[in-house]
């Protein structure tokens, strides 16, 4: 039975847990950090770089190095007005009227780009569990709307990950706590 | 958190009787039932009347009720059992898991004190050169020099690597580009100024190298060296660059980046 994995996508760091024996153990990723930095950046090279390493290099690749994607998930072009004024990268609207980013000529959307990092967290927890993931919890904040929701969801679809639930920031960190299991 | 302690507690004391109990039952159902003779009479008279009820399909089973009375006890039991097994297995994890930690955290502190004893003679060289008269500048520096060395020996002894960064390719793997400034000496993309020495220990990336890496040569000043690689580019520059403030070189220097990256 492959294990469930629990993913903490944030706006500039995620983080992955797996249960084992009835608590949260949080895994280090290959660098043998704690978090990884959501970011993701396209080189020159056509080369596609996820987390701290893609942070190394954000200064030499603004326009290329993709950070806090989270704000753009879900969205609509025109409810960013004031996001797309803190990012470097190039956010439009597709025909629909979502957001997406212009990368070296390519466009993709957000949950395309939360993927990759959804994607570089499964990595990190199959190298530790050492068998395949399949299945997901994902966070989000307490105010994401159904469509951020949604796109968070299909996020971990992309990723190739079946997202059992989608879980409220304060939801989870009271289950850390362990609210659910105190009597009183 | 509670419950768990107690249950731990009941396991160690209780622990040397159950184990030959468990023993005995190990192999699961078929233990079981060969268990329950000991549990009560009923059961061990039933068992093979169920094989005959079963066997003897057009006969109205007369005794239905008890059997299903013997196959919810032997159940029971069966759970029971697994139960037990299940909630001592937890607990022997739960202590696993303690004793690991605290292995863990042993090492952890014997770790250090190894790498801590091989740094001692370094630090005593360095009281060393502080008793000395520092007025003979030349020969403190020498000797803090050769204290230098020996730390450095030490460290590599220990399997700290130091990254190569000045000059090369930037690497996002090993290097962190701290600025993004033309260089009228070093080729773009490449590293031109080392501010924190990177290093690695082992297959580990201790600490990247903090780097400044260079976008080329500084705009209407072409470096003779890159001259080849930017001749195309230069002309377009000269005819934009009525504006001689740094954020628009910047800027300017970012689009030829991106220009090359388009050939």
């Amino acid at each position: 039975m492959s294990k469930v994995i629990s993913i903490d996508l944030g706006t500039t760091n995620s983080c992955v847990a797996v249960m084992e024996g009835g608590e949260p153990v949080v895994i280090a990723n290959a660098e043998g950090n704690r978090t990884t930095p959501s970011v993701v950046a396209f080189t020159k090279d056509g080369e596609r770089l996820v987390g701290m390493v893609a942070k190394r290099q954000a200064v030499t690749n603004p326009q290329n190095t993709i950070f806090s994607i989270k704000r753009f998930m879900g969205r609509r072009f025109n409810e960013v007005g004031e996001e797309i004024r803190l990012v470097p990268y190039k956010v439009s609207a597709n025909p629909s009227g979502d957001c997406q980013v212009e990368v070296m000529g390519k466009t993709y959307r957000p949950p395309e780009i939360s993927a990759m990092i959804l994607q570089k967290m499964k990595e990190t927890a199959e190298t530790y569990l050492g068998h395949e993931v399949k299945q997901a919890v994902i966070t989000v904040p307490a105010y994401f709307n159904d469509s951020q929701r949604q796109a968070t969801k299909d996020a971990g679809r992309i990723a190739g990950l079946e997202v059992l639930r989608i879980i409220n920031e304060p939801t989870a960190a009271a289950l850390a706590y362990g609210l659910d299991k105190k009597k009183n | 958190m509670e419950e768990n302690k107690n249950f731990v507690n009941s396991v160690e004391l209780n622990s040397a009787e159950e184990f030959n109990g468990a023993d005995a039952t190990g192999p699961g159902a078929a233990a079981v039932e060969a268990e329950q003779p000991s549990d009560g009479a009923p059961n061990s008279s039933d068992t093979p009347e169920t094989a005959g009820c079963g066997a003897s399909d057009e006969a109205p089973c007369a005794s239905s009720a008890a059997d299903l009375e013997n196959l919810v006890s032997a159940l029971t039991a069966e759970r029971d059992l697994l139960k037990d097994q299940m909630l001592r297995l937890r607990a022997d994890f739960d202590n696993f898991r303690k004793r690991m930690n605290r292995e863990l955290e042993k090492w952890r502190a014997t770790a250090a004190q190894e790498t801590i004893r091989s740094l001692l003679p370094v630090r005593d060289n360095l009281e060393r050169a502080l008793s000395h008269d520092p007025s003979d500048g030349k020969a403190f520096a020498e000797g803090i020099r050769m204290i230098l060395q020996q730390f450095d020996d030490t460290l590599s002894a220990q399997g700290l690597e130091a990254i190569d960064a000045e000059g090369q390719d930037f690497d996002p793997n090993v290097h962190e580009a701290l600025t993004y400034a033309p260089s009228p000496t070093v080729p773009s993309g490449k590293v031109a100024m080392v501010y924190e020495r990177g290093y690695r220990l082992g297959d580990t990336l201790l600490r990247p190298a903090k780097v400044v890496v260079s976008s080329g040569p500084p705009d209407g000043n072409p470096a003779p060296e890159a001259s080849g690689e930017n001749g195309a580019v230069e002309p377009v520059d000269t005819g934009a660059a009525a504006v001689d403030n740094q954020a628009a070189s910047a800027e300017k220097a970012s689009e030829n980046v991106k220009r090359k990256k388009k050939d």
